[in-house]
């Protein structure tokens, strides 16, 4: 497992490196982006993540060089399937999606649409407009310096960012959860835990205030209620408690996700009356 | 059921020779008849001839005692042992044996049974073992005899005393650090001495031993049997909750089990976190913990004296946390759950081998 993280951090690290001309809209997003922020929370679940996520800022993008050509250039291929718009598949099989946030992909329903790109070298996702107001610059490097001294400044999302997208990602595959999904919703419950609950509840409130990542924002607190706040046995509070099956306390984790999500509803609540 | 209090030894023997006829298995015979076997001590003897169905025979011998304790029991069994014939089976009859007694004589190989019904008799040939389960506390004990556990808080106070210090004790010396009454101190140290615990030497009191007084006061003090009990849930984990207690709020309290015994001993991460204070419901609003039975990670345990010897010899954690006496720790670990008797024999292991760090002088 510990190879297939450094696996994936390198070839986030390629990534970063084939779009370094347009570094300045790149934003880590996903589980890497994650444990950037949650390396104190001790939980049971091993940090573990097989892909690489970045979400690309259009307002920023540059022309030159095309995302095609430069991560082709760099060694990535095309996934050729019709269902992996935007995603790239590094010289080390691990799987790089470049993403923009929906609301500012363009016209398209996986495709986006910012020329002189091609359309299908990034795909839309609904819920990492977030991710644009909520994101601040980390130093990004390998797992092991020693084998891969690169190191590259990039924006990573926040922790509210983060939430907000995996509300969206949970929800969009309520229909048919996975087990993948529970370590989505695991991923909620190590932010949770990692981050304490007032600061967590103002980064919400700066994204319930911008315009572009408000309704996405508004409806990730809904989704927050009825997926955990709700209670041990809301969906996904089962979920993250699932994630821990056999490693860890799957019951406890149910219980602790339900109670740090209601203790979340209740300060934007207070945040909300007193503004 | 017990039936009445034997007077006699010889009524002790009869007890006992009626309840091994009566568990034997069917198809086993046996015949009673008296030896003259020259036992020291023996006010009455007796003799069993056991035969199995295929036609073995062995004889339990059997030597009658009114009263049994715990320091008595090296000496019986070697008597015992330099009495037997090859194939004759050695059997202490008691008219009550004490669970201590009866853990001394299965180390010591002594087969035993008393009129309560505690009962185990090993042979190895013809094959045979008995054994059943009485009573675990005297029940013919009338009032104002000596005390016959180490239940309750000036049990408590005493035995933490003997143990925290390596000192010998002038009764009076004892009485003021324990804290305990002087009636209970004398009562408890006369029980502590007939059972073999302490020693006196002159007119001192001294624990050569610790370790079996500490395990035979765990024994009688079950985990918070005395305390109510509250859980309550840290949703972000122990380790949160640890900051938050050493973050030097105004509370009286003292951490017990898997936690205070990090101190010590590293055994593997804690999964909950007991602790003593002195109210409940105070301690739960001053560190704002949630009530919950379902996945509890924080126990809080308020004994009913607020001086309880709970919170006495604490000990400030290299975390500043406040820990129970080591001592208290590890009665409270061998009377935990799960995992907790181990960490507790990992704790005493660490104890007998550093007993300079925490016995005090």
């Amino acid at each position: 497992m510990a190879n297939e993280m450094a696996l994936a951090r390198t070839a986030l690290l390629d990534a970063l490196e084939a779009l370094h001309e347009h570094l300045e809209a790149v934003i880590l997003v996903g589980a890497q982006a994650v444990y950037q922020h949650t390396g104190n929370a001790k939980v049971a679940l091993a940090e573990f993540t097989t892909d690489g996520d970045l979400a690309i800022d259009p307002d920023l993008l540059g022309s030159e060089p095309l995302i095609e050509d430069a991560m082709i250039a760099a060694g990535f291929c095309a996934d050729p399937r019709e269902s992996a718009v935007g995603t790239w598949l590094a010289g080390n099989g691990v799987a790089i999606d470049l993403m923009i946030p929906d609301a500012v992909a363009g016209s398209g329903r996986r495709s986006v649409t910012v020329p002189p790109h091609d359309s299908h070298s990034m795909r839309r996702a609904r819920g990492l407009e977030a991710a644009l107001v909520d994101n601040s610059q980390r130093t990004l490097g390998a797992l092991d310096p020693a084998a891969d001294p690169r190191t590259f400044i990039v924006s990573v999302a926040g922790p509210a960012a983060l939430i907000v997208a995996k509300l969206h990602k949970i929800n969009d595959r309520s229909s048919s959860p996975t087990r993948l999904d529970n370590k989505d919703a695991h991923d909620i419950y190590r932010m949770l835990v990692a981050i304490e609950t007032e600061p967590l509840a103002r980064s919400f409130i700066a994204l319930l205030e911008a315009p572009v990542s408000e309704p996405v924002a508004r409806e990730a607190v809904q989704l927050l209620k009825v997926l955990f706040a709700d209670g041990p046995d809301a969906a996904g509070s089962r979920m993250a408690g699932a994630a821990e099956e056999v490693v860890g306390n799957p019951v406890a984790v149910a219980e602790s996700v339900s109670i740090l999500a209601q203790d979340l509803v209740n300060a934007l609540d207070d945040l909300v009356t007193v503004s | 059921m017990q039936g009445n209090d034997p007077q006699s030894t010889a009524e002790v023997i009869r007890r006992a020779v009626a309840l091994i006829v009566d568990r034997l298995p069917s198809g086993w015979t046996s015949v009673p008849g008296t030896q003259e076997r020259g036992f020291v001590d023996s006010q009455a003897d007796a003799a069993l001839c056991i035969t199995a169905p295929d036609g073995k025979k062995t004889t339990f011998i059997i030597e009658g005692k009114k009263v049994v304790e715990r320091r008595d029991v090296y000496r019986i069994a070697e008597r015992m042992r330099g009495a037997s014939g090859l194939d004759d089976v050695q059997v202490l009859a008691g008219r009550y044996l004490s669970p201590p007694v009866r853990e001394a004589l299965t180390e010591q190989g002594i087969s035993y049974v008393d009129a309560t019904g505690n009962m185990r008799i090993t042979a190895a040939s013809p094959a045979i073992y008995l054994a059943d389960r009485g009573e675990d506390r005297d029940p013919w004990r009338g009032v104002g005899r000596p005390r016959g556990t180490l239940k309750g808080d000036p049990a408590a106070r005493v035995v933490r005393a003997l143990l925290d210090y390596r000192r010998g004790w002038r009764i009076r010396d004892l009485i003021e650090t324990s804290g305990a009454s002087t009636g209970a101190t004398y009562r408890v140290l006369d029980y502590l001495q007939r059972e073999g615990y302490v020693e006196k030497r002159g007119d001192e009191y001294l624990v050569e031993n610790w370790e079996p007084l500490l395990r035979a006061w765990s024994k009688d003090s079950p985990l918070f049997a005395t305390s109510r009990v509250a859980q309550f849930l840290e949703p972000r984990g122990v380790e949160t909750f640890e900051t938050r207690l050493s973050s030097g709020l105004d509370q009286k309290y003292a951490v017990t089990g898997s936690l205070a015994a990090q101190e010590w001993v590293q055994y593997a991460p804690t999964k909950a976190a007991y602790i003593y204070v002195p109210s409940i419901e105070s301690a739960a609003a001053d560190w704002g913990l949630r009530p919950n039975v379902t996945a509890p990670n924080v126990i809080l345990v308020e004994p009913k004296q607020l001086n309880d010897v709970v919170f006495d010899n604490t000990k400030k954690g290299a975390n500043e946390i406040t820990c129970a006496a080591i001592t208290q720790v590890a009665c409270d670990l061998l009377n935990g759950p799960g995992r907790e008797p181990a960490e507790g024999e990992a704790l005493i292991e660490w104890m007998k081998n550093n007993e300079s760090e925490w016995r005090r002088g």
